[in-house]
C-alpha cells in the first residue's frame, strides 16, 4: 500500500514505540553508601525501595491534543462554550510554530491579492491583541508566556504541559481514553472525554485510534488539480529552522561548525531564496522527505540544523556579501517547524478547486486565503525547483467546511490545524497558522455542543450546523458568506437605532449580521462615530429583559498584528495596541424612565466586549464610546442583545 | 510678474527655466517644516518665496528643494522648485535647465513620467500619504512579489497612474513637501495679511477650501464681529454638501461668546438636514451655558411636526440638562400623551413625569400611565 493511500496505523506498534520501561525494582547496589539506610536514593538503589509507578486518570468533556495557535483555540473555545476541557501540549510552551522556540509568523488570511491586509478574528484576535498589551518589547520568549497566561486564565480549562497524548484507547469505533505520558513527572495519565481534538500537527492520538489518514502528495487525476502533480506521489513539504543575526559593530568572525552543510547559492537563480536580508533567518532552509517524515525528524532535524549553518558559512565566509561582516547569529532555533505530515480524512476532503473556485459551504465554519504556497520537493536539498510555488494567489477569502474536521471514520474525534482532511495542494494555503486558528475555535466549539448534547461531529453536522456556525459567529469568529441570524438577539428587535454622530457607515448596520467589513465586496458593516465621546441607542416600543449585551469593536483588521521578527511597523503591520480599540465605554439602560449605568469599562482589551449583569427590565439601552487607544472616531460593528 | 499657466500635457517637456531670473521674487519667510522620512524633531529650514504678480497682488509662492532626501550620500539628488498658490494648494514643480529626474538604475524620467509626477503632487489624496518611510525604503512597492510564512513582506500594489514606477522615494519625497506642513506655513503668512473684508471674500467663494481657510484664520484671530458671524452662518445654507465647512463653522461658533453662539443656532438648525440637526442638538448638549430662559421654546412647534424620536430625545435632555423648561413648553408636549401609543410620547411622558405640572396635566400623565404601564 502506498504511504499516499489509506492508512489504518496498528495500535500496537505506536504503543510500542512509546513504551518507557518501568522497573518496579532495580538491581542490587554494590556500590558502597556509607551510613546512609534512610537515603531515599539509596533504598531506591538498592531495591528496598521501588520507582514510583505514577498512574492517573482524568475526566473531562473535552480532550484536545496539541498546544500550537489552533489547539490554544480549540481548547479556549471549548472550555468557555460550557465544556470542562483538557489541553495537552507535549512541549513546555504554547503555540507551536509560532512559539520562540521555532518562530513562524502568525499568518493567515493575511494579505490578500491586491488588496490590504487582513486579519482573523475570533480567540486567534484576543491572543493577537493580550500580546499587544502584555509584550510591547516584541519578545518571542515573552509572547510564549503570554500565550500561556490567555490559555490557563480560563476556568474551564486545565493546562498540562510537557505531556504527549500517545495512545488512544478505543470503545468500539469511539475514542474512550487517551494514555498521556507527562515526560517531567514521569507520569502516565489515562484521560476519559467525550470528544477529542487533534490538533497536535502529526497526529499520533488520531492515528492510533485508526482515524483514517494520508500523506503525500495526490496525482492530478484524482480531485482534478491544476497544481498537482501528474503522478501521485509521497512527497511532504518539508520543515524549517529559523535563525536571527545581529550586527556586532566590529569585525565577527563565523567558523561553521563540524556538521554544517555547504551552501553555495546561485545554483539556481531563485527570487524566493534570496539571502538578504540576513537577520531574520530563511524559511526555505527547509528538508521534505518523500518516505515517512515522522520517523525520519531527528535525522531531517539534524540535516537541517547542518544545512542552516551551512548558508550562514556561505553569507559570512563566501565573500559574496560582506556586508554581513559584523554580523553574528545570536539566536538559532533546534525546533523545526514542521508544514506537512498526516492528513486525516473527513466526510468531505478539501481540494484546490473548493479553494480557486470559492465553493460555499451550508457547513462552512472557518476559513483561508494564503496563496497555494507549495513548497517544493525537498526543501533546499532540491535547489532546481523554486523553494516554493506560489501557485494561486487568491483575491477574496474561501470557506472551510466542518465536515473537513471531524474523522470519517471516529466517531468522536476532530481535528483543527495542518492534519485536517484537505487534499495535499488544499494543505498549501491553509496550513497557515491564522487559518488553523479558525478550525481551532471551530472544532473547539462544536465538541463542547457535542458533549453537551451526547452527539458526534457528523450529527452535529447533519442536524445543528445552524446552531455552532451561530455560537461561532456570537463569538467573534467570521464565516464567509454567512451572516449571523440569531434569532434571541434582542438588538434586532428594537424599534430606533440612533447614533449621536456618524462620520461613517451607518448605524443600522450594527445588527445586519456581519461584524466586520467585507474587503472582497468592499462591504462596509460598521458604524463609525465623528469623533468622542459619542453614543449608540437602542429603543424598543415595550420593555425587554436584558443580562447580556455583546459589543463588537474595531481593532483594524486591515493591519496585521502578529509578532514579527522585524518589529515591522507601518501602514501594513503595527507593534502596538492598535489605536483603534476601544479603551473606555460605558453601558446605560433606561429603566422606569431613568437612565442607570449598567457598566463602566475603562480598561477594554478585547474586539468582542461584554457586559453581562443581573436581568433588568429596561426601555432602551446607550453605549457611550469615551476613548480608544488613539483613535479620534470610535468604530463599532456589532451589538448583540439577550435576555 | 505672473505665474505662468502651461497646458499640462507639455508642462514637463518645458519645465526647464532659469528660474534665477524667471520670477521677481518679492519677500522670503523661513520657515521650519518636518517630513515623515525624518526623524522626529529634525526638521528642515527653508526659504519660502512670495510671488506677486504684475499689481503686487499675491499670486502664490514657491521654494526649492530636493528630489529625494538622501541618508546614505548614494542616491541622485537634484534640485526642484514647488509652487504653490497663495492658500497652499500645489500648483506645479520645475526643473533647472539641464536637470532630469532619473528612476532606478539612472534610467532617465519619460514625458509620461514628468507627467504623471505633477498628477501625484497635486493629489491630495494619493496612496502616497498614508505609505510610511519603511515601506517605500524596504522596496515594499512593486508589481511582483510573494509572501512568505517566516520572513517576506507584503508588497503593497499601487495602480500604474499613483505612482512612477521606479521613483517610489521620489515621489514620496516630493508629495510630503507639497502637500504636508508647508501648506499650513503658507496659510498662515497669506492669512495673516489679509484684511476682514478680504477673509470675507473667501467666505463666500462657495470654495470649500477657501472658505475653511478663511474660517480657521477666523478661529485664530477669535474674530466675533457680528457682521462676520452672519455672513459665515449665511454660507452653510448655501453649502448643504459640504460638511467640512459645516464642521468648521459650528468649530467656529462654539469658541465664541454665548450670546453669539446662541444667537446663531437658530438659523442653523431651521435650514439644516437631520444629520446636521443632530450635530447641533449635541454641540448645545456639551455646552457648559445655559441659553436665557425661554430659548427652547420656540423650537418645539418643528420637533413636533417631525417628531423624529431622536431628536425629541434628545431635545428633552437638554431640557432636562440645562433646567430650561418652560410653561409653553409643557403646554405644547403634553397633549401628546392623548395620542395613540408611540416611543415618542413615552418619552415624553418621562420628561413631563418630572416636570411641575398644572393639574389637567397631570391628569392626562395619569391616564397615560394606566393605559400604558406595562409599556413603561
Amino acid at each position: 500500500m502506498k504511504r499516499r493511500d489509506f492508512f489504518r496505523k496498528g495500535k500496537k506498534g505506536a504503543f510500542a514505540a512509546f513504551m518507557i520501561p518501568l522497573a518496579r525494582n532495580t538491581k542490587e547496589n554494590t556500590e558502597e553508601g556509607g551510613e546512609r539506610k534512610s537515603d531515599n536514593w539509596l533504598r531506591v538503589g538498592t531495591g528496598k525501595k521501588g520507582i514510583p509507578e505514577r498512574k492517573k486518570e482524568i475526566t473531562v468533556d473535552v480532550l484536545v491534543v496539541g498546544g500550537g495557535v489552533a489547539g490554544c483555540c480549540a481548547a479556549v473555545s471549548a472550555a468557555r462554550n460550557g465544556a470542562n476541557t483538557l489541553l495537552v501540549q507535549d512541549r513546555s510552551i504554547l503555540s507551536g510554530n509560532a512559539s520562540s522556540e521555532i518562530r513562524v509568523h502568525l499568518n493567515g488570511v493575511t494579505h490578500l491579492k491586491g488588496g490590504y491586509p487582513e486579519r482573523e478574528t475570533g480567540v486567534v484576535e484576543e491572543i493577537l491583541l493580550h500580546n499587544r498589551f502584555n509584550n510591547p518589547q516584541d519578545s518571542w520568549n515573552v509572547w510564549d508566556h503570554v500565550v500561556y497566561d490567555f490559555v490557563t486564565q480560563e476556568p474551564n480549562l486545565k493546562v498540562m504541559m510537557n505531556t504527549q497524548a500517545v495512545e488512544a484507547k478505543m470503545k468500539g469505533k469511539n475514542i474512550k481514553a487517551v494514555r498521556c505520558w507527562q515526560l517531567t513527572t514521569e507520569t502516565e495519565y489515562m484521560v476519559y472525554a467525550k470528544q477529542f481534538i487533534d490538533c497536535s500537527g502529526d497526529g499520533l492520538m488520531a492515528a492510533t485510534s485508526g482515524a483514517l489518514y494520508r500523506t503525500g502528495r495526490e496525482g492530478k487525476a484524482e480531485f482534478n488539480e491544476t497544481y498537482a502533480p501528474d503522478e501521485p506521489d509521497d512527497w511532504q513539504m518539508g520543515s524549517s529552522l529559523i535563525f536571527r543575526s545581529k550586527d556586532m559593530g566590529k569585525p565577527t568572525p563565523f567558523k561553521a561548525p563540524s556538521f554544517a552543510i555547504p551552501y553555495t547559492e546561485g545554483h539556481r537563480p531563485d527570487k524566493f531564496r534570496k539571502v538578504e536580508p540576513f537577520t531574520h533567518g530563511f524559511w526555505w532552509v527547509e528538508v521534505g522527505s518523500k518516505e515517512d517524515i515522522i520517523g525520519e525528524a531527528e535525522e531531517i532535524r539534524h540535516r537541517l540544523l547542518g544545512h542552516l549553518y551551512g548558508v550562514w558559512d556561505y553569507i559570512k565566509n563566501s565573500g559574496n556579501h560582506p556586508e554581513s561582516e559584523n554580523f553574528a547569529l545570536d539566536w538559532v532555533a533546534s525546533v523545526p517547524g514542521k508544514r506537512e505530515s498526516r492528513r486525516f480524512m473527513g466526510d468531505h476532503i478539501l481540494i484546490e478547486g473548493d479553494l480557486m473556485n470559492h465553493r460555499h459551504f451550508e457547513d462552512a465554519v472557518a476559513y483561508g486565503g494564503w496563496s497555494l504556497d507549495e513548497h517544493n520537493p525537498g526543501g533546499i536539498e532540491n535547489l532546481k525547483e523554486p523553494a516554493s510555488y506560489f501557485h494561486y494567489k487568491f483575491s477574496k477569502v474561501y470557506e472551510i467546511p466542518f465536515s473537513c474536521l471531524y474523522s470519517v471514520n471516529v466517531p468522536n474525534l476532530l481535528f483543527a490545524g495542518r492534519n485536517v482532511s484537505v487534499s495535499h495542494i488544499a494543505l498549501s494555503s491553509t496550513r497557515l497558522q491564522g487559518t488553523c486558528a479558525t478550525m481551532g475555535q471551530a472544532v473547539g466549539t462544536a465538541a463542547a455542543l457535542c458533549a453537551s448534547k451526547g452527539i458526534t461531529p457528523r450529527e452535529l453536522r447533519d442536524s445543528h450546523i445552524n446552531e455552532l456556525q451561530e455560537q461561532l459567529l456570537r463569538d467573534d469568529a467570521y464565516i464567509p458568506n454567512r451572516p449571523a441570524k440569531d434569532e434571541k438577539n434582542l438588538a434586532c428587535k428594537a424599534v430606533e437605532v440612533f447614533a449621536s454622530s456618524t462620520s461613517s457607515g451607518d448605524v443600522k448596520r450594527l445588527t445586519n449580521g456581519y461584524a466586520r467589513d467585507v474587503q472582497e465586496r468592499d462591504e462596509i458593516n460598521h458604524w463609525q462615530s465623528e469623533g468622542l465621546p459619542a453614543n449608540v441607542s437602542f429603543e424598543w416600543e415595550k420593555p425587554v429583559a436584558l443580562s447580556k449585551v455583546e459589543i463588537k469593536c474595531d481593532t483594524n483588521t486591515r493591519r496585521n498584528l502578529m509578532l514579527r521578527h522585524d518589529s515591522r511597523e507601518d501602514e501594513s503591520f503595527g507593534i502596538t495596541v492598535p489605536p483603534e480599540l476601544l479603551k473606555s465605554l460605558k453601558l446605560e439602560a433606561r429603566v422606569k424612565g431613568k437612565w442607570t449605568l449598567i457598566e463602566h469599562k475603562q480598561e477594554n482589551t478585547r474586539r468582542l466586549i461584554k457586559f453581562h449583569f443581573d436581568p433588568i427590565q429596561t426601555t432602551s439601552i446607550r453605549i457611550s464610546l469615551e476613548e480608544t487607544y488613539g483613535a479620534k472616531v470610535g468604530r463599532l460593528y456589532e451589538v448583540r442583545c439577550y435576555a | 510678474m505672473k505665474i505662468f499657466t502651461i497646458d499640462r500635457r507639455f508642462l514637463f517637456l518645458i519645465a526647464v527655466l532659469y528660474w534665477e531670473s524667471a520670477y521677481s521674487q518679492e519677500a522670503s519667510y523661513p520657515v521650519i517644516v518636518n517630513h515623515p522620512a525624518l526623524e522626529k524633531g529634525d526638521s528642515k529650514a527653508f526659504d519660502l518665496w512670495e510671488l506677486r504678480g504684475d499689481s503686487s497682488q499675491l499670486e502664490g509662492y514657491f521654494l526649492d528643494t530636493e528630489s529625494v532626501i538622501c541618508f546614505d550620500h548614494i542616491c541622485k539628488v537634484v534640485p526642484v522648485r514647488i509652487f504653490w498658490d497663495p492658500i497652499g494648494r500645489y500648483q506645479q514643480y520645475e526643473l533647472a535647465e539641464g536637470i532630469i529626474l532619473e528612476k532606478k538604475e539612472g534610467e532617465p524620467f519619460s514625458p509620461e513620467d514628468y507627467a504623471r509626477l505633477h498628477e501625484i503632487l497635486s493629489d491630495t489624496s494619493s496612496p502616497y500619504r498614508d505609505l510610511s518611510y519603511y515601506e517605500i525604503t524596504h522596496e515594499r512597492i512593486r508589481d511582483e512579489g510573494e509572501v512568505d510564512a517566516v520572513t517576506g513582506p507584503s508588497p503593497i500594489y499601487l495602480n500604474e497612474n499613483e505612482t512612477v514606477q521606479g521613483a517610489a522615494w521620489t515621489c514620496f519625497t516630493l508629495w510630503h513637501w507639497v502637500n504636508g506642513e508647508l501648506v499650513r506655513e503658507i496659510q498662515k503668512i497669506t492669512g495673516k495679511a489679509l484684511s476682514l473684508p478680504e477673509l470675507q471674500v473667501h467666505i463666500q467663494t462657495q470654495d470649500p477650501y477657501r472658505q475653511v481657510f478663511a474660517l480657521n484664520e477666523l478661529i485664530q484671530r477669535r474674530e466675533y464681529d457680528s457682521l462676520m458671524v452672519e455672513k459665515v452662518v449665511e454660507q452653510v445654507s448655501v453649502s448643504d454638501s459640504e460638511q467640512q465647512f459645516f464642521k468648521r463653522v459650528l468649530l467656529y461658533l462654539e469658541q465664541a461668546p454665548p450670546e453669539t453662539y446662541y444667537a446663531s443656532l437658530p438659523q442653523l438648525l431651521k435650514a439644516s438636514s437631520k444629520g446636521r440637526r443632530i450635530t447641533l442638538w449635541n454641540s448645545i448638549h456639551k455646552q457648559s451655558t445655559t441659553p436665557i430662559a425661554g430659548y427652547f421654546d420656540h423650537f418645539c412647534d418643528k420637533l413636533l411636526e417631525r417628531k423624529d424620536y431622536q431628536e425629541i430625545d434628545l431635545f428633552l435632555t437638554i431640557l432636562e440638562q440645562k433646567k430650561a423648561s418652560t410653561p409653553a413648553i409643557l403646554t405644547k408636549l403634553a397633549p401628546l400623551l392623548e395620542d395613540e401609543y408611540s416611543i415618542v410620547n413615552r418619552r415624553v411622558y418621562w420628561y413631563l413625569s418630572n416636570q411641575e405640572l398644572s393639574d389637567s396635566q397631570k391628569q392626562m400623565l395619569e391616564s397615560y400611565y394606566d393605559q400604558y404601564a406595562d409599556n413603561l
